[in-house]
């Protein structure tokens, strides 16, 4: 394995420890806290400074120490848990995240200078101000140094008996032993690191050890044929030299001790008495002492070296994923043109066609569901927007979370990110009142922020409520007039008042309804949204709150469509737009300018627009009543497809334009379709909205 | 006398090239260390290796022009005595 899959598994344990992190601070912040919840905060923390250490990432490491050393006081009982020090987490918890994220992407540490300071502060008052000066709060002497069953049983007892020995603490100094064992390079691991971590601890290699050492002739160079002992200074803790070690393979043989060792080197013959010995788990055989003084390290550790959640799964590159399911599509289409075959050959009707049109659409949805993923890893990142926007706007919040398990195609999760945000921002932002303006409403001094996904009708719901003023619809109308976006007089519903918030004038207004101001408007959320097939909605009541809908397919590899020919060539039209399709009579249809057209359906006129036409297909028919009518549903409104005939209505494939040739205004994508033929995917919002800027400037000259 | 450059990532790989290299020489060796910008402790002990046994021939080994980091990684591995390092030798 090599040096930079191992780090990215490091990276992958990250964000899984920052996750659990996360949860168990939530937990936190919500109720007293137990101690198997800060033990897992403590542990998590604990697994991303060890992994920090090894892969060099020397600023992640430090501030995952501080951060460490005020969890293990709190787990202690040395601090207690107080609104400010859960902030502080929070903040810290923030900050940790940053780290990460910058040591993966290389780039500059993000400034943790303040909160750092904050840590250390509370790491002080635990200490009680007498031993400010020492790192940590429980010196050890030599004779407690032998970790027994009770330290990992029984934390207070052990604090108990740390405090009771505190005054005899020794400060002498720590000799530290090192054998790393031969397989101390397996999987491109190297002890160079292990030994900087001491030396950042004020340690030094005393002695090299190198009579092991074969010669040049019969060095087998990927085994560890070297050890070393180190000076530390005795203010150090026991427990901060052995955290060194938590990660270690296997072959490590360790010893820590206040005596000068009497044997120094890889091998030694004897360990005194007075040293205990830590070791990874398969301790040497050499080691002596009876089997209780073989401790493990301080820690349990199996629960440090191993990821908090034990689930049976595996991790997949995503390129395999992607081709699997590319190739389930090629499999799909393949067995639609198959199918086609066979049908114009007169045996589309065999029972085994059927099963097997049945099995390819229950691999398809297999393969789909592999790509799945829980909405939760985008949800994850909201309380954080809400703590920022907290502290920020001085508003309490409360943020409640429902169905982050929903799980959705990866492409989706990994785009509904920036809307998301966005929609978050607004809810706090402008949705909920200050604390003041609440109560004085008769509400609770905190919001309450409401995110919630559910799966319906084969497409996902995110919503997003709030429970603050929402939106005055008679401001938002005259503000609209003003602005020109509707006129004086129109006759509008509530809903479509609501929906006017969405308009692209209105990002850029002042007030009114306050969604502006962060250069990113409403107008430019929908859009985002739409190009994912989405739709954003919007209710509201006035002074109870509002609610964001956000419907997103489940995946942006399949869509349902209506196939439909246009001249010689065949088009899809996704069904999510279609709401009917009607052939005209004569009459119906009227004349709207020189080569424009509406009908009357149900009272509503709604424009034609010839796809025919826009889209340059020869030989498209022109004639509404020769034609077939389809009533599409579009952000900018009802608007109906001129097309020549409806071939089928099926599932189908999509094949992007854009990687596989260039973007097309008008255009979505491309299938494959049964026959072999390649039909183009029509992007209904967008023709909507061309044909009626063309029909505006047209009326305008 | 045998010269080479030290490789610039002194990995793995590169230890067992440069310990095929060493075999396959036999009189005295001069190792240019100017280059090398990442080094562990495969590297550290095949030179460690490599210097004993040439020691215990009677042959010359040294390294010169040590960058930075070769410095580094032998003084925090406590090598550097060992290696020699310091000893900067004009060529």
């Amino acid at each position: 394995m090599q040096f930079d899959e191992i780090q990215a598994i490091f990276f992958q344990e990250c964000e899984e420890g920052l996750a659990a992190i996360e949860i168990n601070l939530a937990e936190i912040r919500d109720a007293a806290p137990e101690a198997e919840t800060i033990n897992t905060i403590f542990r998590a923390v604990h697994s991303i400074k060890g992994g920090a250490g090894a892969f060099g990432l020397e600023t992640l490491q430090g501030f995952a120490h501080h951060l460490e050393t005020v969890l293990d006081l709190l787990r202690t009982g040395e601090l207690t848990s107080t609104p400010d020090l859960t902030v502080l987490l929070f903040a810290a918890f923030d900050v940790l995240s940053d780290h990460v994220a910058s040591a993966q992407a290389g780039s500059g540490a993000p400034n943790d200078a303040a909160v750092l300071a904050q840590l250390e502060a509370a790491a002080a008052m635990a200490s009680g101000g007498s031993a400010v000066d020492e790192p940590e709060p429980v010196p050890v002497t030599d004779d407690s140094t032998r970790i027994d069953v009770s330290e990992m049983m029984d934390l207070d007892l052990d604090s108990l008996l740390a405090s009771i020995e505190a005054p005899v603490a020794t400060q002498a100094a720590w000799w530290v032993q090192i054998c790393p064992g031969r397989g101390a390079f397996h999987n491109g691991a190297d002890p160079l690191p292990l030994l900087r971590e001491i030396e950042t601890l004020g340690g030094s290699v005393v002695s090299l050890d190198t009579s092991a050492l074969p010669s040049l002739e019969t060095l087998v160079v990927d085994e560890c044929w070297i050890g070393w002992t180190m000076q530390v200074p005795g203010s150090v803790s026991r427990d901060d030299i052995e955290a060194v070690f938590d990660f270690v393979a296997d072959s490590y043989r360790v010893t820590l001790s206040h005596e000068p060792p009497s044997v120094l080197g890889p091998e030694p013959d004897s360990v005194p008495s007075a040293e205990s010995t830590l070791a990874a788990p398969a301790l040497a055989p050499a080691t002596p002492g009876p089997p209780s003084e073989l401790s493990p390290t301080p820690l349990p550790a199996d629960d440090v070296g191993k990821a908090p959640v034990n689930s049976v799964t595996i991790r997949v590159e995503l390129e395999k994923l992607d081709r699997l399911v590319n190739l389930v599509g090629e499999l799909v289409i393949t067995q639609a043109m198959l199918a086609q075959q066979l049908s114009v050959r007169g045996i589309g009707a065999i029972d085994e066609l059927s099963d097997l049109d049945h099995l390819t659409r229950e691999l398809q949805e297999s393969a789909m569901s592999i790509r799945a993923q829980p909405v939760k890893s985008v949800f994850s990142r909201v309380p954080r927007i809400i703590r920022e926007l907290e502290a920020g706007t001085g508003k309490r919040v409360r943020l409640e979370v429902e169905g982050e398990m929903t799980e959705v195609d990866k492409t989706v999760v990994e785009r509904i990110g920036e809307p998301l945000t966005h929609m978050i921002r607004n809810a706090v932002d402008h949705g909920l009142e200050m604390p003041d303006e609440r109560v004085a409403a008769g509400k609770p001094a905190e919001g309450v922020v409401r995110l919630a996904a559910e799966h319906r009708s084969g497409r996902i719901v995110i919503s997003v409520s709030d429970d603050g003023r929402g939106i005055d619809l008679p401001r938002v109308r005259t503000k609209a007039i003003e602005r020109g976006i509707i006129a004086a007089d129109a006759s509008l519903s509530d809903e479509d008042i609501e929906n006017l918030i969405f308009a692209p004038g209105f990002s850029t207004a002042a007030s009114v309804s306050n969604i502006s101001g962060r250069g990113v408007g409403m107008d430019v959320v929908r859009r985002n949204v739409q190009s994912l097939g989405g739709r954003i909605g919007i209710t509201s009541k006035f002074g109870k709150g509002s609610t964001f809908t956000l419907t997103l397919p489940l995946t942006l590899a399949i869509l349902d469509g209506m196939v439909v020919s246009v001249g010689e060539q065949t088009y899809v039209i996704p069904l999510t737009h279609v709401v009917e399709s009607l052939r005209p009579q004569h009459g119906d249809v009227r004349g709207f300018g020189p080569d424009a057209g509406v009908l009357d359906v149900r009272g509503a006129y709604l424009p034609i627009l010839p796809v025919g036409q826009l889209l340059n297909v020869p030989e498209a028919g022109t004639e509404p009543t020769k034609a077939v009518l389809v009533v599409v549903e579009t952000d900018a409104g009802q608007a109906i497809l001129m097309v020549d005939g409806i071939q089928d209505q099926r599932q189908v494939v999509v094949k992007s334009l854009e990687a596989n040739y260039a973007p097309v205004a008008g255009l979505a994508g491309a299938t494959i379709l049964g026959d072999g033929r390649v039909a183009l995917i029509l992007d209904v919002e967008t023709l909507v909205q061309r044909h009626r800027g063309e029909t505006n400037r047209a009326l305008a000259a | 006398m045998t010269r080479l450059p030290l490789p610039g990532t002194f990995d793995l790989p590169a230890v067992i090239q440069l310990a095929g290299k060493l075999r396959s020489t036999s009189g005295p060796v001069v190792l240019d260390g100017a280059a090398v910008e990442r080094i562990g402790i495969p590297g550290l002990q095949l030179l460690l290796s490599a210097q004993a046994t040439a020691q215990a021939g009677g042959k010359m080994f040294e390294i010169r022009h040590p960058s930075n980091a070769l410095i580094t990684a032998a003084n925090t591995a406590g090598a550097n005595e060992i290696i020699g390092i310091g000893s900067c030798d004009a060529i």
